[in-house]
């Protein structure tokens, strides 16, 4: 026999609009976790500058490509290409 | 017969090529007239109370004599540059294609030149603001790093080269002048959240990944150098560069202009790293990319991934990322 159930026409739209919901979250989300993960060198080597020696260490040079890095992402995130 | 927007291509190459040449001339004649054996050092004066205190012009520019190396050591003066802090010649492969770059975008994205140069007025002077804040921003990092830190050589601890530290804010400046509208530039229209093709977050992601394990595999080849640690940031500039211009799918890479495009970028990073090779050869290593030397490539990282963010760029800007074919005009 077809045991399919039936789901109202309410309950499917609630349960649409909650998974939208989620994902949006979820979005937000994974921007705030991929942000701290890319302070955590960004923060490093601001407070590491000059614990190197000669060229060795982090230094202000690594922090400007970290913002540039920021730029790029930013760039790609809103460009509408195909 | 040569289409009008290979030649605007090729011009703009050319003029952003001369003027990183000058950039990077300009920062050797400083290395160089330093001379070879002598630092410079920032001037020190003694306050009332009989301590040393530097001397800064306008808060950033510092009072520099030049002195013996060995006189610096002696006295434990604190150093300015020493000889190839501010060029890199021994690396100036990675140094002039951060210039390149910079100047490219700078000329060819934010200009326009030489196709379409309307705002003019106004993007000069964005150029010039973005010129005197990366000047200034670098100066007040090496103030900083003077003040706040310990170390005893202030540029190579700060920058490393001086040189990257000047284009990479230049860079910085000039795409966050044109985000922020100065020299009303077009940028492309903002698009609602909701709108996110899903594809972007799992590039993002995955620049980031495949960044790791490029910089991860090249460093344990000892193909990266162990001092200038950029590696990782400037693999996953070039990535999200590439997923940007010509799509994350690979499917994607094969529509229109762009097989042409993946072609002209491998080709140019490949001609462009034999080009500094046999410079390096011609001047006995007096001006150099770290390549083929007695250490082995230690410099292969960083020329490959700058240089193919450099042509990344550039065929970007030439049109050869279009997802559609482009009819010559």
């Amino acid at each position: 026999m077809d045991q399919r159930r039936e789901i109202s026409e309410h309950s499917l739209l609630s349960l649409e609009r909650q998974t939208a919901r989620l994902i949006e979250i979820l979005k937000v989300a994974v921007i705030v976790i991929l942000t701290v993960l890319l302070s955590i060198p960004v923060i490093g080597s601001l407070l590491g500058v000059g614990r190197g020696g000669h060229y060795t260490g982090s230094a202000w040079s690594g922090a400007w490509l970290y913002g540039l890095l920021a730029v790029y992402t930013v760039n790609y995130w809103w460009s509408n290409v195909e | 017969m040569i289409s009008k927007r290979v030649l605007n291509t090729l011009m703009a190459l050319i003029i952003s090529l001369a003027l990183a040449t000058a950039n990077l001339a300009g920062l050797y004649y400083l290395d160089k007239s330093i001379g070879q054996g002598n630092v410079q050092v920032i001037q020190t004066a003694l306050d009332i109370n009989a301590r040393n205190f530097t001397q800064w012009s306008l808060g950033v520019i510092p009072n520099i004599n030049t002195v013996p190396a060995a006189v610096a050591e002696q006295e434990n003066m604190r150093v300015w540059a020493q000889p190839g802090d501010y060029a890199g010649p021994a690396v100036m492969g990675i140094t002039f294609a951060m210039a390149a770059i910079m100047w490219f975008i700078w000329i060819g994205y934010y200009l326009g030149f030489p196709g379409n140069m309307v705002f003019i007025k106004q993007r000069l002077l964005g150029l010039l603001a973005a010129l005197v804040l990366t000047i200034l921003t670098n100066l007040m990092f090496a103030r900083m790093t003077t003040e706040f830190t310990s170390t005893n050589t202030v540029l190579g601890a700060a920058f490393g080269h001086l040189s990257l530290g000047l284009n990479a804010g230049g860079i910085w400046f000039i795409a966050v002048l044109s985000r922020l509208g100065v020299g009303q530039h077009e940028s492309r229209p903002t698009i609602p959240v909701s709108q996110l093709k899903d594809e972007k977050l799992s590039a993002l992601l995955m620049s980031l990944v495949i960044a790791f394990v490029f910089e991860g595999v090249f460093r344990k080849a000892n193909l990266a150098l162990p001092g200038l640690s950029i590696d990782f940031a400037v693999w996953a500039v070039t990535f999200i560069a590439f997923f940007n211009y010509y799509g994350y799918i690979p499917s994607k890479w094969f529509k229109g202009e762009r097989p042409f495009g993946i072609v002209l970028t491998v080709c140019g990073t490949a001609a462009t790293i034999i080009i500094w090779v046999v410079i390096q050869h011609l001047t006995g290593g007096a001006i150099g990319t770290a390549l083929l030397t007695a250490s082995g490539s230690p410099g292969l990282s960083l020329m490959l991934s700058f240089w193919l963010l450099f042509w990344l760029s550039v065929s970007n800007q030439s049109g050869k990322s279009s997802p559609v074919r482009i009819t010559r005009y």
